[in-house]
C-alpha cells in the first residue's frame, strides 16, 4: 500500500493549483458579478465571458476533460489519478466547469463514451467528439 | 431521472413513458431537477423512462434515451432554486415532455436497460461530487482559520479559544478520513469496476456531504453574520454540498445499500 501520489499525478496538481491561484480565484467575483448584472438585464440564463475566457485558457494549458479515464479524449487518467486533481478543481465553485469537470456534464458524457452510437457521440458534440465539446451543458 | 409526481428515490416509481411507434419512440413526463436545463447551450438531455412497464423484472422496465433539446414538445417549465440559489446560468430546470418524437437510434443500448447504464452512470458522476467536497472542504477550513486568526473576541483571537480549536482539528480528522475513503473507493472501481465498487461508492457519498456540511456549518459560525452573506462563499457552498445529500440518491438509499451489504455476510 502506497499513501503517495505517483509523480505524474503530482505534477498535475502543481499546474492546476498554479491555474487555480493565477486564473480561477481571481474570477470568482468577476463572474458573480456578470451574472447578477445579466440578471439585473433581465436574463441570467446566458454564457458568461468569465468561464469562456477561463476555458479557452484551461484547454490551451491541457488542463481538459482529466476526469476521462479513455485517452483518446481525455487525459488518461483513472478515479485513483483523478480524486486529488478533482478535489482541487472543487474549491472554487466555478473551478469544475473552468475545466470541462462539472457535474452532472462527467457523468453524462461519461454514459454517451460508454454507450451512445457515433452518431449520438456526433450530434451531442455539435461536430466534435462529445467528450470534449461536452453534452448537456457546456460547449 | 427525477419527477415531481412520485418518490424518485425508489427509481422504479418513474411514470415517464417511452413509446415505440416506427422509427421513433416517443416520450410522455414531467422531470424536474434537471441540472443544466436551463442553461442556453444545453444541446441534448439523457431521459429514463419506461420502455417496458409489464415487464416482471422492475429493473428491466426502464430504458435511457438521447434527447435534443429543442425537439418539439420539450418544453422547460421553470428554473428550481435551491435555498433561494438560482446557480445561474447552470440552473436546475423542470421539463414537460409532450409527445416529443426522438428517433429510435437515440435509445442507449436497448429497451429495458436504462437501470444497467445507471450503475454506470451513477458510479463515476457519485465519486467526483465527493472528489469536490473534499475540496470544498479543504477552502471552508481554510478560511475558518484565517477568519479566526485575524479577529479577537473577549481578549483573545478567536482561533485561540478551545472552541476554535477544537472544531477545526475534528474539520481535519473528518477530511482526511473522507479523502483515504474516496480514494479506497477509486482505487476499487479502477481495480474491480464500478458495480462490484457499489458498497465503496454508496459510502463516500453518504460520508463526504455530511462532512463538508459539517465543516461550512462550523465555517459560517466562525465568520458570524458574515458567515449567511455572499461575501465568503460560505452559504452557497453550504447550500450545495447540503443538496447532495439528496442528489445522486438520498443518504438513506445509501445507507440502505450498505446496510443490506452488510448483513448478507451474516445470513445463512
Amino acid at each position: 500500500m502506497d499513501f503517495d501520489y505517483p509523480d505524474r499525478t503530482l505534477a498535475l496538481r502543481n499546474k492546476l493549483s498554479a491555474f487555480m491561484e493565477e486564473f480561477v480565484y481571481p474570477s470568482e467575483e468577476k463572474f458573480f458579478a456578470e451574472v447578477d448584472e445579466n440578471r439585473r438585464q433581465g436574463n441570467a440564463w446566458v454564457a458568461t465571458r468569465v468561464i469562456e475566457e477561463l476555458k479557452k485558457k484551461a484547454r490551451a494549458q491541457e488542463l481538459w476533460n482529466l476526469w476521462l479515464p479513455r485517452s483518446e479524449h481525455g487525459a488518461g487518467l483513472n478515479n485513483l489519478d483523478y480524486a486529488p486533481l478533482c478535489e482541487i478543481m472543487g474549491r472554487s465553485p466555478i473551478g469544475p466547469e473552468t475545466f470541462n469537470c462539472s457535474a452532472p456534464d462527467t457523468g453524462n458524457m461519461e454514459v454517451l463514451v460508454r454507450y451512445g452510437s457515433p452518431q449520438i457521440q456526433e450530434s451531442a458534440g455539435s461536430g466534435r467528439c462529445c467528450a470534449a465539446r461536452s453534452a448537456p451543458v457546456s460547449p | 431521472m427525477t419527477e415531481p409526481a412520485v418518490a424518485s428515490s425508489d427509481a422504479t416509481n418513474i411514470q415517464a413513458r417511452i413509446e415505440r411507434d416506427g422509427d421513433h419512440y416517443v416520450l410522455n413526463a414531467r422531470k424536474w431537477w434537471t441540472s443544466g436545463g436551463n442553461d442556453p447551450r444545453c444541446a441534448v438531455l439523457i431521459f429514463m423512462g419506461k420502455t417496458n412497464p409489464e415487464d416482471p423484472n422492475r429493473h428491466r422496465q426502464q430504458s435511457m434515451i438521447v434527447v435534443p433539446m429543442n425537439t418539439a414538445g420539450v418544453k422547460v417549465v421553470r428554473h428550481l432554486p435551491v435555498f433561494g440559489y438560482d446557480d445561474a446560468p447552470h440552473g436546475h430546470a423542470e421539463i414537460a415532455f409532450e409527445n416529443v418524437r426522438v428517433p429510435k437510434d437515440h435509445l442507449l443500448l436497448g429497451e429495458g436497460r436504462g437501470f444497467e447504464i445507471a450503475q454506470g452512470r451513477l458510479g463515476p458522476g457519485r465519486i467526483h461530487h465527493c472528489m469536490r467536497l473534499i475540496g470544498v472542504a479543504e477552502r471552508a477550513l481554510e478560511k475558518m482559520c484565517r477568519r479566526t486568526l485575524g479577529r479577537v473576541a473577549f481578549g483573545r483571537p478567536i482561533a485561540e479559544q478551545t472552541v476554535t480549536r477544537e472544531r477545526i482539528a475534528d474539520a481535519r480528522i473528518l477530511i482526511d478520513s473522507t479523502r483515504l475513503l474516496v480514494l479506497n473507493a477509486a482505487d476499487k472501481m479502477d481495480r474491480l469496476g464500478n458495480k462490484v465498487s457499489a458498497k465503496e461508492i454508496a459510502m463516500i457519498k453518504v460520508a463526504a456531504p455530511i462532512m463538508a456540511c459539517q465543516i461550512l456549518d462550523w465555517a459560517i459560525q466562525a465568520h458570524g453574520a458574515a458567515g449567511v452573506c455572499d461575501d465568503f462563499g460560505l452559504a452557497q457552498a453550504y447550500a450545495h454540498a447540503r443538496t447532495l445529500r439528496l442528489a445522486d440518491g438520498p443518504d438513506e438509499v445509501h445507507r440502505n445499500q450498505i446496510g443490506k451489504l452488510e448483513l448478507a455476510r451474516y445470513r445463512t
